[in-house]
Order: structure tokens, then sequence, then C-alpha cells
């Protein structure tokens, strides 16, 4: 009360005239970005924004929001605020070692961390992905789902379907706090009879107990394994698919029990997305499109039951509205994989990685996209580089700050790691067994790789 | 329902489910139990108090509110509640475009009003509405947190800064821009 009226009876106020205890609480709610901006108005703030407390509340933020790998990131409490920072600009920027100030430098590991599962053989469908708090890894062993627990070597989990002949080809996962939520990708093979379907599960990381939210039936086909990239993203999960039909995107609402399966204009072309929070990015041929999830709502149809055999009426794209769309028919450019990554420091921007293909041209694009809150979403273009001549790109992941492997020749070593946003400059060299061309995981903040030998799986860390 | 009463002495019959994103109203509600009485809350206005949660009574908040339902309207989940209130402490980080006209209008209360709500969410320990909004979006130069020139003009900040010490500060955090 007092305080109110203290505060009427000046004639300006001054935010420093708020008590402290509020406005840390101001701070805590705010992106990194916004506390540095305050820092720069005036000195007060300044030595307020940079209070070790400030910096606890955002990298704690930034923990749960599982952007902080725990296994490089030392116990938090014990750091001073430069230290927090130089964190935060690691999840920016990426290993220090990985930006070599000279061509073709050595990249340095900082960490390895090996598990013991039984490999059965190598395969295709041998892929291991460290979920990004660094705490677990899903693991495809041979058409089989596992998660191991990175802290003590243990597996935690296998999936498991009442079909006992079934495979599983791609899996997808969104972390939380305590539990993670999976797309799984599998093919069950019943009478004679091949049928593929997703199913969205919600593991608890701590007792290793699923709940099975959905399972969907896939369009037929003729393929065992028709999954290309699947995705999970809040209640949407969604997965490109190769099938009799043609080439599909199917998009599950998880939460909704509904499903929708999109096609380009002809069934041969190929339609990429990526899943943000409320959105999805697809490109088709030369175009980028940015949809609202609200804007697929009068698409949805009800999930097919699993023994149901009816075949889905895809949804052109074309016909769902757009919330921006951008055209490079002008450059011939044929948009492939889209990699979209939100930004730790800044709610509602995100980094967008395009591989596209020009001629015989590989390059890569950057967009910034921005969707603000009470705005229309803008993107712009960043960077665009083509890919040396010699050097291929197998579709490894492309990370939060734009590094992806490539490998000279064919798929063997040595394997480098290059930022696309700028192919033609140095790159660093990572020490990676043969097999790991077939998948090697990059996390998206961390910049960890992680591979499977003949007898384990491999996560290194990077200085 | 819950009974309310502001510094000056106004009544507000509001929803429980709403009153209780307050944390200190959710509080007082668990000490008494189920009971008729009203709930005191002498360091709130009754103008500040309907800015917090009853966004549907006064003339401009009508419009506010209108048009913050036709966007909601157009969601899968439609929020019922307040968008103010609408994020619970749990949710504060959760990307939503729902609330956004609601605060971008926030914006545009005056300075008093903006420190009375502010002191008035701290109070009531409404954390998502001590927030961020009015430190990011809303801004006509730049799509993420505004830039410090405008949050020194939104807070009434005088730039005690030496300009050899702006240039200064702004080199070492130039790492945070255009991220």
């Amino acid at each position: 009360m007092s305080r109110r009226i203290h505060l009427k009876s000046i004639s300006a106020l001054l935010l420093s005239d708020l008590p402290p205890d509020i406005i840390f609480s101001i701070f805590a709610c705010c992106d990194i970005a916004s506390v540095v901006s305050v820092s720069q108005t005036c000195r007060d703030l300044h030595a307020l924004a940079f209070e070790k407390s400030v910096w606890l509340v955002l990298l704690d933020d930034l923990r749960r929001r599982c952007i902080l790998d725990r296994n490089c990131t030392p116990n938090i409490d014990t750091l001073s605020t430069a230290e927090m920072i130089d964190i935060v600009k690691r999840l920016i920027t990426g290993p220090q070692t990985w930006s070599p100030e000279e061509l073709d430098s050595v990249a340095e590991i900082s960490r390895k961390i090996t598990l013991h599962p039984t490999i059965a053989a190598a395969s295709k469908w041998i892929v291991p992905q460290l979920l990004r708090s660094g705490r677990y890894v899903l693991f495809l062993n041979l058409y089989r789902l596992e998660c191991w627990s990175v802290l003590d070597d243990r597996l935690v989990w296998t999936h498991t379907f009442p079909l006992d002949d079934m495979e599983v080809y791609g899996f997808a996962a969104e972390e939380a706090d305590a539990d993670v939520k999976i797309m799984v990708c599998f093919t069950a093979f019943l009478n004679a009879e091949t049928r593929s379907y997703v199913e969205i599960v919600d593991l608890d990381l701590q007792t290793g107990t699923h709940n099975s939210l959905l399972v969907a039936r896939v369009p037929n086909s003729d393929d065992t394994d028709p999954f290309s990239r699947p995705a999970v993203c809040g209640a949407l999960a969604a997965v490109r698919l190769s099938v009799d039909l043609g080439e599909l995107y199917m998009i599950v609402n998880w939460r909704k029990k509904l499903y929708l399966v999109l096609q380009a204009n002809d069934l041969n072309t190929r339609l990429h997305g990526a899943l943000i929070p409320g959105h999805i990015l697809f490109s088709e041929e030369a175009r980028l499109h940015l949809i609202s999830s609200d804007m697929l709502s009068s698409h949805w149809a009800p999930i097919i039951a699993t023994d149901g055999c009816t075949e889905p009426s895809p949804v052109f794209l074309k016909d769902i509205p757009k919330l921006r769309t951008l055209d490079a028919s002008h450059t011939e450019q044929r948009f492939d994989s889209i990699y979209a990554h939100e930004s730790p420091i800044r709610d509602g921007r995100y980094s967008v990685w395009i591989y596209s293909k020009r001629h015989v041209h590989r390059d890569f694009l950057s967009y910034r996209l921005s969707i603000p809150a009470n705005e229309e979403p803008e993107w712009s273009q960043r960077t665009r580089s083509t890919l040396q001549p010699g050097r291929s790109y197998s579709y490894h992941p492309i990370t939060y700050c734009g590094h992806s492997i490539t490998s000279r020749g064919h798929q063997r070593g040595p394997f480098t790691i290059f930022s696309v946003a700028s192919v033609s400059f140095g790159t660093a060299e990572v020490e990676l067994p043969p097999s790991a061309a077939i998948h090697t995981d990059i996390a998206p903040y961390s910049g960890a790789l992680t591979y499977s030998t003949d007898s384990s799986i491999v996560i290194q860390y990077y200085r | 329902m819950v009974l309310l009463v502001t510094s000056d002495n106004e009544q507000f019959q509001t929803e429980k489910d709403i009153v209780e994103r307050s944390v200190l109203i959710k509080n007082m509600l668990e000490d008494v139990g189920e009971s008729d009485q009203p709930i005191p809350l002498p360091n709130v206005s009754s103008s500040v108090l309907k800015k917090v949660t009853q966004p549907s009574t006064g003339p401009t908040e009508i419009d506010v509110r209108g048009r913050y339902l036709s966007t909601a309207s157009t969601t899968v989940e439609s929020p019922s509640r307040p968008p103010i209130l609408e994020q619970s402490q749990d949710e504060t980080r959760k990307r939503t475009t729902d609330i956004s006209e609601w605060d971008q209008k926030f914006i545009t209360v005056d300075q008093e009003m903006l420190f009375e709500i502010i002191l008035a969410a701290n109070y009531l320990d409404i954390k998502s509405l001590l927030c961020r909004r009015w430190l990011q979006d809303g801004s006509q130069h730049d799509q993420g947190a505004r830039p410090p020139e405008e949050i020194r003009k939104l807070f009434n900040i005088v730039n005690d800064f030496t300009p050899e010490e702006e240039a200064q500060i702004k080199k070492e955090n130039e790492w945070a821009e255009d991220r």
C-alpha cells in the first residue's frame, strides 16, 4: 500500500524504484536476450542483470527445456556469472574446436562416454540418438527400440507392442523433464500381410514404463520401411512416407487422436517438413511454406482403427492456407531436408537450415524465422553456401549453429565437421569409425556426436 | 466463485480456478477452506484487479477480449480463461501465441498502471503476469527482445552510462544479438 502511494507521489517513475526482488522476478520470466537488453539501459540494471542469481534461473530454464546437456554442463551452482554466460555463448556458437582458425584442424574431444548394449549386426537400422539433456540415448537396435541411461550404462526401456512379429524402422523423440514423447514407426507382419503403423508413446524416464498415446495405421506400402524423417513436437508428430499411393506426409495429433495426410501437387514430389511449436515448415520443390497448426484444423480426420483398411484421401498442400510462402523458383533451387531449432536465448526465434539442390550443385540455405507472440511471422535469409565438389553430404542432422558432418569420397573417413553456413571455410576433422557413416547423430545444441560400433554406443563431446 | 475485496473496497466475484492462478490467493483459500468469506487484497486497487482478473469488464477491455476471443476460436484448444492467467507457473515458458493481443494491449497502459500491475502481480504471485512480455515482442524495430533504447522509454529509465561505457557494454553483449 505504502509502496503504491510512494510511486504515485513521484512524477517520474523509474524501473529502478521497484524493489530488486521484483526486478529479479521479471528477469526470471524473461528470455536471455531480454535480460541482456535490459542490462544495457542503465548502471543499476546492469548490475542487477548480471547477478549470479539471475543467471542461475536463466540456466535452470535452459536445462528444464532440455537445451543444456547435463554431461557437458557441470554443476551450475558452482559457476560464476561469467562462466554461465560462456555456457550460453557456447550453445550459440557450438564447440570451440569446431570453428578452426586454420583450415582442417582436428577437433578436440572433451569427454567420451561408452554404452554397452548387445548389438546384433551392423545395419542401416542401428540408430542411436542422444536425447537433448544428455541423460538418455534412444537406440534403434536392429528393429527394436531401446532407451539407455547414459549415467549408468543401463537399459531403461524396450519398446513393446501387442503384435510380436514387428520391426521398428524409425523414431523421433521430444524430451521433457521427466518423460519423453516418442514416435515409433514400425511395420508388423500378420498373416502374410504387412501393415505399417506409427505409435506415440509417453515414456516415464524414472520408472521405464510407457503409455501408448496413439497408434495410427499408415497407408499401404510394398516397402516394409516407408518412413523418413519422423518428428515430434508438442501434440503433433509427423513422418514422410513413400507408399503405394506415392509420396505423402502424415501428421498425427496424439492429444486429439486425429490425423492428416498431405501431398504435393503430384504424388511423385516429396514434401519435406519440420515441426516447431504451433507451426510446421514445409518445403515443396522451390517453395518454402510456414503453416500454423491451427490452419490444419478443418482437414483433420479421426485416426483409422488399427485393424481398419481404409486408405486415406490425401489433402493437397496447396489447399492449406499458409502464413508465409517463400518462392525461390527464380533461383532454380529444389528444397530438400529442413532442420529448424529454437533459439536458446530468444523466444519465438528459430534457426532454419535447408539442404537444397540446384542442378549439380548442393546448397545449404539458412533462414532466421521469427514468430513473435503478437505479430506476423517473419523470415529472412542469412546465408547460402555451396558444397564443394568431392564432398558428400548424407543427411546427417544440422545443429542449431549450423554444423554438420561430411566425409570425402565414398562414405569413408576422414569425417569432418563443417559449418553449413560457410562450407568453403575451415573444417575440423573428427575421429569416427567407418561404421559412423551410416548414422551419426549430432546433438542440436551441445554438438555431441553419437554413433554405434560393433559392440557399443559412443557419445563424444567436443571442446 | 470467490469474493475478492480490493484496497478501495470494491467487491469482485471471480471464478475459483481463475483466482487460483495467483499463488497468494490459492494459499489463502487453502488456509480458510470452503467458506464464503471475502478475501481482502489490501495491496491491489480495483482498477488493477480488473486488469488482472476480469478482462471483459471495462470498455477498452471488451475490445481486447473480443479480439482475443476471435483469435482463440481459430485455435484447436481454445482457452476459456482470461489470457493473462492462462499460463500457470509451470507453464510460463510454454510457447503460446494465444495471449498475444492481450499482452500487446497491456503495453499501451500508461506507465503508472504498468507499475501497479507489476506490483500487484508480484504481490499476488502471478508469475506469468510479471512478465517478459513487456520486455519482449511488440517492438516495432526488432522481432525479438526490445532494444535498450526502447526499454528505457517504456520504463522511463535514465541512461547514466558514459558514451564509452555504453560502447563497451554493447560490444560485450554483441554475442546475444541476432540469435
